[in-house]
């Protein structure tokens, strides 16, 4: 994997989203070191996958800045992967779909069979990396998306809600390979409604509320002493 | 005037006879329509997928031209290509004018927006489909169209053997352009009209069961192939 020393931190300044008038995302400061995976939480329309989209470059923001370690942020930087709460693929096979993505990021062709393989291999999809994605389940199609980020070995991994759909098995599989990005050294930061997967995946949490960070802090000080009246409804289940 | 029966009786003898006129002018207008549908096909679906994937200053117009053309009165077609290819015409020293070059032209100027037009729309609703996840990955444009038109084959063929359909169908503009010259220019729809004016029905009810069987075959392969993207 790309080292993640080298893009991180991540700064955000003053940050505002604006949409039809609304701010969705309003004055929001962050910083995200390179230790250790960030899960962001919040309510429904708290701006998680809207923040996760602006860090990657996806949208623009109408405000503030964004800095990788100086870097501003636009997608064609092949250092980070962002997987979509619901990705799209071609109806090929899993393979090309995957090689598609290497042939994006101008991966010399001696090398992208053997990235491949690897990512299939890591993934679970070995076995069947020569179907039409047509006929994958919800499940394999989430694995088939780590597998494409897997293969440019990213030195930072965007998660949005990437097991919202995901029956038990599937998501434990699913967190399995998570766990083997953070053990090669990528920087995972997620987001998720699942109080118990934050709780096995988090070093850290970040709590947004209606478009700002209202709490930032490491996992278990989130969990046992939250700060915010808000936060802790959010952890009984009331918000 | 002979009777309904006796003269499709007659028409099916015609064709289980493989009767030599009824074949040239039916070779004729598959050799016309098929080479228009060609030459067609390789201008509408790379300027289809383009117009479907890409936003540039012009797009709007060339779109609001093609959908414009697609309902183009076939006659007018035929009116103004005349006038082109006629001897005083811009074109005229070519000496296309009665030739099948001259209404395979009609027939490429009649399909080309409609294959065009269907094809921006699929490859459009293709992108919009992957817009977010083609910027997620940061792939550029040009390295989505390929993948995009493969991934739409099926309906990309559809819209081919529409423009198929439209195709063999025409008469006002070939008959305009090419003349209705026997041995020379004379295909099924053109030789309908005629023959059917003349009173002569057993050879165009003959070539009327052969036109319907080719749009019905056309018809037929269009659910087969929808048919078989959907499993």
């Amino acid at each position: 994997m790309q080292n993640s020393n080298q893009h991180l931190p991540l700064s955000v300044n003053n940050l505002t989203y604006r949409k039809n008038k609304s701010e969705l995302i309003k004055d929001l400061n962050l910083e995200i070191s390179e230790t250790g995976s960030t899960i962001i939480l919040g309510h429904n329309g708290a701006g998680k996958s809207l923040l996760l989209k602006l860090l990657h470059g996806v949208i623009n923001p109408s405000m503030g800045s964004i800095s990788w370690n100086h870097d501003t942020p636009n997608s064609n930087q092949y250092w980070r992967s962002f997987l979509l709460q619901k990705p799209t693929f071609f109806k090929r096979s899993a393979r090309f779909n995957i090689e598609f993505v290497l042939e994006i990021a101008a991966t010399p062709k001696s090398e992208r069979k053997e990235r491949c393989d690897e990512a299939l291999k890591i993934c679970g999809l070995d076995k069947i990396s020569e179907r039409s994605v047509h006929s994958f389940s919800g499940g394999e199609l989430q694995k088939l998306s780590l597998a494409r980020a897997w293969v440019l070995k990213p030195a930072v991994l965007l998660l949005d809600e990437p097991t919202v759909a995901l029956d038990p098995p599937f998501t434990l599989s699913f967190e399995q390979i998570i766990q083997r990005f953070k053990k090669s050294h990528t920087k995972v930061i997620m987001t998720t409604h699942d109080l118990a997967q934050a709780k096995r995946l988090a070093d850290e949490i970040v709590f947004l509320y209606n478009g700002k960070v209202l709490e930032q802090s490491p996992a278990d000080v989130f969990f046992q002493q939250p700060k915010s009246l808000e936060a802790k409804k959010f952890i009984s289940g009331q918000l | 005037m002979q009777d309904f029966s006796g003269i499709l009786l007659t028409a099916l003898q015609l064709i289980i006879q493989l009767q030599p006129d009824l074949i040239e002018i039916v070779t004729l207008s598959l050799k016309v329509t098929i080479t228009a549908v060609v030459i067609s096909t390789i201008i509408s679906i790379p300027l289809g997928t383009l117009l479907g994937s890409y936003r540039f200053t012009g797009r709007d117009f060339i779109t609001g031209v093609l959908n414009a053309f697609m309902g183009l009165p076939p006659v007018v077609v035929g009116l103004a290509l005349y006038l082109v290819l006629s001897r005083s015409g811009p074109l005229g020293d070519l000496n296309l004018l009665f030739t099948s070059t001259a209404m395979i032209i009609a027939q490429c100027i009649l399909i080309t927006p409609i294959i065009s037009s269907l094809t921006q729309q699929t490859i459009e609703d293709l992108h919009n489909t992957h817009k977010e996840q083609f910027k997620a990955l940061g792939a550029p444009t040009y390295l989505t169209l390929l993948p995009m038109v493969r991934d739409a084959r099926v309906s990309l063929f559809t819209a081919v053997l529409a423009g198929f359909g439209r195709a063999s169908a025409e008469v006002g503009a070939v008959l305009i352009v090419g003349g209705n010259i026997n041995h020379v220019t004379r295909v099924m729809t053109t030789t309908i009209a005629l023959e059917t004016s003349k009173g002569n029905l057993e050879l165009a009810m003959a070539l009327g069961i052969i036109l319907l069987a080719i749009s019905f075959t056309i018809t037929s392969l269009m659910i087969v192939v929808r048919k078989s993207q959907t499993i």
